[in-house]
């Protein structure tokens, strides 16, 4: 994934404003500041700004959807038809959270006064969707294991714990940021942007289980549970 | 200065400073050194201890075993890099996939130098007492305490983060360790057992299924002398 440039920045963190990555030499670092490698392409993942970054993060992020879709769809026995829904279902689910529940918040924090940009909105979703993407990138090996180690309930139980995590830190991300963007004009957090978040993360959770159906019957395909 | 000295060996900053090793694998300097001691222990701490969990049964089981163990921890370590790289890097922590893969291997490395510590230990408690279910549950025991070691450096590594991100990568690496060593078993080969196999390959058992069956089954009769037929 990272191009091989030895940078160096703090952790634990990324500085967000400047486009690239701040250097430190090791003669100024101070001891309780730790020195770290830095991968830019992840570093310009997260910084680039506007509607370039945001295109960028979201096709980033369905992209690395893939291998975990293509992981849990891998136990054998199922038509390819109902394979391909299954391994599709996971980045247009990925979308469809993404571009009707942001649009859909985005008004609903609106309603509490809450100024959100359209930019700001597509930032949002944009940055939902990566999160989400390499998390399930991430534990896409340990999903091919559990998948092809030994008994279908586990590699169902697996598949569907990685699902329901990543789908936690992309709607995490998600809510934190609506329920920023909603607070009152004395910097306390509004009771109608929690409940937009809210209402956000509930909409996510249970279209996500819908999507999942998919991939639970390619399971069931292959000869019933366990 | 946070990076291993000239006057100090890398095995012993693996072994002694986590800390240290930890911010080589993170700077990258001198991280191809430690990478390379890490890989060295990881491959001598496991072969050992494999060596002596093949020891219950003896015979072929004990260089199958020996052959196994460091393909067991290097199967939970190639699964767990990407989730750890992914969990930074959702944390916007823009580290290279080979600064997470030295963070693991470090932590391996330092935990199969405790499997070589525990060796003995186990060595003599399965000749001292060598019932199946109890060699397995100490067994067990002292991969959870060389897995301690490692997940001491992995957290030392991903400091910073929500605790709920350094659950998640405890939680990927044990259900990598688990399937790993499914696929892999036997590895202490119960006493009932006719003959010696280097993997076994019926399928439509589980893993986690298995564990709370032996488990049961373990408690109620801890040395296998009823269940296994090893009188």
């Amino acid at each position: 994934m990272e191009v091989a440039l030895p940078l160096v920045t703090r952790i634990p963190t990324i500085e967000p404003t400047p486009e690239s990555p701040p250097q430190h030499s090791a003669s100024e670092e101070s001891s309780d500041v730790h020195l770290m490698e830095v991968s830019p392409l992840v570093a310009a993942l997260h910084q680039t700004k506007e509607l370039r970054g945001a295109m960028m993060r979201t096709s980033a992020g369905l992209l690395a959807s893939l291998p975990f879709a293509m992981s849990a769809a891998s136990r054998g026995g199922a038509h390819w038809s109902d394979l391909l829904q299954a391994v599709l279902s996971v980045p247009v689910g990925l979308a469809l959270v993404a571009m009707v529940g942001v649009s859909a918040s985005t008004i609903g924090v609106s309603f509490f006064a809450a100024n959100v940009s359209p930019s700001e909105a597509i930032d949002m979703a944009s940055r939902g969707v990566l999160r989400t993407g390499l998390i399930l990138l991430g534990m896409a090996p340990v999903t091919l294991l559990s998948v092809l180690s030994a008994s279908r309930l586990d590699g169902l139980l697996v598949a569907s714990f990685v699902w329901a995590a990543a789908g936690m830190v992309g709607t995490a991300a998600i809510s934190r940021k609506l329920v920023h963007v909603g607070r009152n004009h004395d910097g306390t957090f509004s009771l109608g942007a929690i409940g937009v978040a809210s209402a956000f993360t509930l909409f996510a959770w249970v279209f996500g289980a819908r999507l999942w159906f998919p991939i639970a019957s390619i399971f069931a395909q292959t000869g019933g549970l366990p | 200065m946070s990076t291993p000295t000239h006057t100090e060996s890398t095995f012993a900053v693996l072994l002694r400073d986590p800390e240290k090793a930890v911010q080589a694998c993170l700077s990258g300097v001198g991280r191809r050194e430690l990478a390379r001691t890490a890989l060295a222990s990881f491959f001598v701490g496991t072969l050992l201890f494999g060596g002596v969990v093949g020891c219950f049964r003896g015979e072929l089981q004990l260089l199958f075993a020996a052959l196994k163990m460091p393909l067991l921890l290097l199967g939970a370590v190639v699964t767990t890099v990407p989730a750890i790289w992914a969990l930074g890097a959702t944390e916007e922590r823009a580290w290279p996939m080979r600064s997470a893969a030295s963070l693991m291997l470090v932590a391996a490395g330092r935990a199969a130098l405790v499997l070589a510590a525990l060796a003995p230990l186990l060595w003599l408690a399965m000749d001292l007492i060598g019932g199946y279910h109890l060699s397995s549950f100490l067994a067990a025991c002292a991969l959870g305490i060389a897995g301690l070691a490692a997940l001491s450096v992995v957290l030392r590594g991903m400091r910073g983060m929500p605790s709920g991100t350094l659950a998640l990568a405890g939680l990927v690496f044990g259900l990598s360790l688990l399937h790993s060593g499914w696929v892999l078993r036997p590895w202490l080969v119960r006493p009932g057992s006719p003959e010696i196999v280097f993997m076994r390959t019926e399928r439509g058992v589980g893993a986690l299924g298995s564990l709370v069956m032996s488990a049961t089954r373990g408690a109620g009769d801890p040395l296998g002398y009823e269940s296994e037929g090893a009188r």
